[in-house]
C-alpha cells in the first residue's frame, strides 16, 4: 500500500475527529489517573504553624508539640503515629488512619492530625471511637 | 421475504459470527469488546443505510445473547448498551450535512461511543466503583487503535466490493 | 492552603465544569460552604464541622462556642478551683449552701439519668474515680491501682446522686463520701449546649464531635451525615451510621482511658457496685437525640454488660444500643442492626428484645 493511498482512506474530517480524539484520550489519562486520591492531612499543633502532609508520599514527618516531638509516618496513603512525647502512646496504639474525615491526636503533646476529604465512599464526615 | 429482509438477514448472520468469535476474546472488565461486530453494522451503514444498519445491529446483540445464554444478563447489558450509543452516534455523524466523515472516521465514533457507553453502563449496573474509571483511558486507547483500524479494514472491503461487482 | 492538581488536569475540569454548565442550563450551582476546625479544649480535641452557611457566620459561631467549651471546662471540670469545686468541698460537710446556677442542669439532669440507671451512671463516685487516678486531663503520671480496703471501705458508703438535696434556692449532700465527677457525660452536655447556640447563630447543618462526643444536625448537603465508627483494636473504621436530623452517637469503651500496672490493664469505667473497672464489656454505642444521654447510657450500659442492658436502655428511653462484650460478641437491639453498617467484615449479632 503506498503511502498516498494509505492517506486517501482519512478524509479531512476524519484526520481532524482522530486528533480530537487523540487529545481526549491524553486528557482522560491526566484526568483520571493523575489527580485520583488527592490524599493530605493537615498536621496541627501548638508549637508550630499547621501545615499540610501529602499522603502519597512515604516518609516520616516530625511535629514539635507541647511535651516534645511526635513522629507520624506516612505510607500508602495512611498515617500513624509511631513516636511521641507523651506518657501513655494511646495515639500510636491507635494505628493506621486511612478515612477522610479521620481526625487523631496525641492530646497531651497537643498534636493533632485531619485527614482531608475527598467525598468517595470510605471518607467519613466524622468519625468517633 | 423482500430484498431488504434477506439483506438484514445475511449481514446479521455474519454479524452474530463475529460477535460469537469475539465473546471468546479476554477483557480487562468482563463483557467490555472492541466491537468488531461493528465493522458489520458499518459496511451496512455506508452500503445500504442507518435504518438497515440499525435492524443488523439490534438482531445481532439479541440473536448473540440467544446463542450464548446471555439473554438479558449483564454481558447482554453492555452490549445492548454499546451497540445502541454506537448506532445513535452514526446515526448523528451519518447524516451530518455535507457528510463529511468516512469509514474510519465513523468506524472511530462508534468504537469510541461503544466503549464509553459500556464503561458506564458497567458503572451504573454493576461495578459502582470509581476505579472503573481509571480503566477508561486504557480503553478508549484501545478504542481508537481498533476503530481505526476497523475503518481502514471497511474501506478495503468497500473497494475490493466494488472492484468485484463493477467487473 | 490549598492542595495543588497539575495545571492540565484543572484546565480539563474547568472545561468539564463549564460544560456541564451550560448543558444544565447555566442553572447557578448553590454554594457549599464547609467549615472545618479542630481545637484543643474540654481535655480532648473538638472538631466542628459546619455546612451550609457564610465563613464569616460560621466563624462567629466557632469562636463563640469555643467561649463556651473553655467556660463549661473550666466550670465543671472535676478537682479544679472552680464552681464544681465550691460545691464539692460544701457538699462533703452536710450542711446547707446556696446552689451554684452553672452546675445545676447537670445535676438535675444526671440524677434524672443515674436513677433511671439503677446506679450504674453514678458521677457521685468522684472519689473513686480520684482514688483510681482517672480525674486527670492527661494520665500523664505513674499511676498504680489503689488499695482493695480503700476501695470497700468507700462502698460500705456509696454515695449517689440522691445524695444531693434541694430545698428553694439551697442543697445540701447527706453522704460524706459524696463528690461529683461528670466526666465525660459533661462533655456530652457540653455538645448539647454549644449544639443548640449554633441553632441560636441560625445554622442548620452541623457536627460537633468532642474526642467522640458527637451531635449531628440537619444533613451534608442533601445526604445523611456518615459517622465512621473506630475499632480500636484493628486498623480503620469497622461500622458506620447514617444519622441526620439532630442525632447523637456516642461510644464508650475500655480503651480510650487506662492505664497498665504489673502488666495489668486498668480503664476508666468504673462499676460503682464492685469498685474496680467494669469486666464484662469492650465498647458500647448508643444512638440517641442528646449528646449528654447518649454519654450517660453508654456508661451505664457499659457497666450493666451483655446480660442487663436491654432493661437498663429500656429504663433510660434509650433506642438504638450496640454492645461489644468482653469475649467479643456483639449484641444489638433490632432497630440499631437496621442502621448500622460494618465496613469490614458482617459480625454475627446476638439480637436483644425490641426497646421500646
Amino acid at each position: 500500500m503506498s503511502r498516498s493511498s494509505f492517506t486517501a482512506l482519512f478524509t479531512t474530517a476524519d484526520k481532524l475527529l482522530f486528533l480530537v480524539s487523540l487529545s481526549l484520550i491524553v486528557f482522560s489519562y491526566v484526568y483520571f489517573w493523575q489527580t485520583s486520591p488527592a490524599s493530605y492531612a493537615i498536621v496541627k499543633s501548638g508549637q508550630q504553624d499547621s501545615r499540610l502532609i501529602n499522603l502519597n508520599e512515604s516518609k516520616i514527618h516530625q511535629v514539635e508539640g507541647r511535651l516534645g516531638i511526635s513522629k507520624l509516618e506516612v505510607k500508602d496513603g495512611q498515617i500513624r503515629f509511631i513516636s511521641s512525647a507523651c506518657k501513655n502512646k494511646i495515639c500510636i496504639q491507635s494505628g493506621w488512619h486511612q478515612h477522610g474525615g479521620a481526625v487523631t491526636a496525641c492530646l497531651p503533646n497537643r498534636v493533632s492530625v485531619q485527614l482531608g476529604r475527598q467525598t468517595s465512599q470510605t471518607d467519613y464526615d466524622a468519625i468517633i471511637f | 421475504m423482500g430484498h431488504n429482509d434477506k439483506l438484514i438477514a445475511g449481514f446479521a448472520a455474519l454479524a452474530i459470527t463475529i460477535h460469537l468469535l469475539e465473546s471468546a476474546l479476554p477483557s480487562p472488565v468482563p463483557g467490555i469488546k472492541p466491537g468488531l461486530a461493528n465493522l458489520v453494522t458499518l459496511y451496512v451503514l455506508i452500503r445500504h443505510g442507518w435504518s438497515l444498519a440499525a435492524n443488523v445491529t439490534l438482531i445481532r446483540v439479541i440473536a448473540a445473547s440467544l446463542l450464548l445464554g446471555s439473554f438479558l444478563s449483564p454481558t447482554f447489558a453492555m452490549s445492548l448498551a454499546g451497540a445502541i450509543a454506537s448506532l445513535t452516534i452514526l446515526g448523528v455523524a451519518w447524516h451530518f450535512p455535507g457528510k463529511p466523515f468516512g469509514p474510519v472516521g465513523l468506524s472511530i465514533l462508534a468504537a469510541m461511543a461503544h466503549i464509553s457507553a459500556q464503561v458506564v453502563t458497567a458503572y451504573l449496573l454493576f461495578i459502582p466503583h470509581d476505579s472503573l474509571f481509571t480503566l477508561l483511558p486504557i480503553l478508549l486507547t484501545a478504542a481508537l487503535i481498533s476503530g481505526t483500524l476497523g475503518g481502514i479494514l471497511v474501506s478495503k472491503i468497500l473497494e475490493r466490493v466494488d472492484s468485484i461487482t463493477n467487473t | 492552603m490549598t492542595i495543588k492538581f497539575p495545571k492540565i488536569s484543572r484546565v480539563v475540569s474547568i472545561l468539564f465544569l463549564t460544560s456541564t454548565l451550560v448543558l444544565s442550563g447555566c442553572t447557578e450551582p448553590k454554594p457549599v460552604n464547609e467549615f472545618h476546625e479542630t481545637v484543643f479544649t474540654m481535655g480532648t480535641l473538638v472538631e466542628v464541622t459546619i455546612i451550609g452557611e457564610k465563613e464569616a457566620l460560621a466563624e462567629q459561631a466557632f469562636t463563640a462556642i469555643l467561649d463556651d467549651f473553655n467556660y463549661m471546662h473550666n466550670t465543671w471540670h472535676p478537682w479544679k478551683y472552680n464552681a464544681l469545686k465550691r460545691i464539692n468541698n460544701l457538699l462533703v460537710t452536710g450542711a446547707k449552701f446556696s446552689l451554684a446556677p452553672s452546675i445545676l442542669p447537670l445535676i438535675k439532669k444526671s440524677q434524672v439519668l443515674s436513677k433511671q440507671s439503677q446506679g450504674l451512671f453514678n458521677p457521685a463516685i468522684g472519689q473513686l474515680i480520684k482514688m483510681w487516678g482517672f480525674h486527670q486531663d492527661n494520665l500523664d503520671e505513674i499511676i498504680e491501682p489503689p488499695e482493695d480496703e480503700q476501695i470497700q471501705a468507700f462502698l460500705s458508703d456509696l454515695p449517689s446522686m440522691s445524695d444531693i438535696e434541694f430545698s428553694n434556692l439551697s442543697m445540701r449532700g447527706t453522704n460524706k463520701n459524696i463528690q461529683l465527677d461528670f466526666g465525660a457525660f459533661a462533655k456530652g452536655v457540653a455538645v448539647d449546649t454549644t449544639i443548640e447556640h449554633l441553632k441560636e447563630f441560625g445554622i442548620k447543618n452541623a457536627i460537633i464531635n468532642a474526642g467522640g462526643d458527637l451531635r449531628a444536625i440537619g444533613n451534608n448537603n442533601g445526604r445523611p451525615w456518615r459517622i465512621g465508627i473506630r475499632n480500636p483494636r484493628a486498623k480503620g473504621v469497622f461500622a458506620a451510621v447514617e444519622v441526620s436530623g439532630d442525632e447523637s452517637v456516642f461510644t464508650s469503651g475500655d480503651y480510650e482511658r487506662y492505664f497498665e500496672s504489673d502488666g495489668k490493664r486498668y480503664h476508666h469505667i468504673i462499676d460503682p457496685r464492685t469498685g474496680y473497672p467494669a469486666n464484662k464489656t469492650r465498647s458500647v454505642t448508643v444512638i440517641h437525640s442528646e449528646a449528654g444521654t447518649a454519654d450517660a447510657a453508654a456508661t451505664a450500659l457499659f457497666i450493666a454488660g451483655p446480660e442487663k442492658w436491654p432493661e437498663i436502655a429500656q429504663a433510660m428511653g434509650i433506642k438504638y444500643v450496640m454492645l461489644i462484650a468482653r469475649n467479643g460478641d456483639v449484641h444489638m437491639n433490632p432497630a440499631m442492626a437496621k442502621r448500622i453498617k460494618f465496613t469490614i467484615q458482617q459480625p454475627a449479632i446476638k439480637l436483644s428484645k425490641p426497646l421500646k
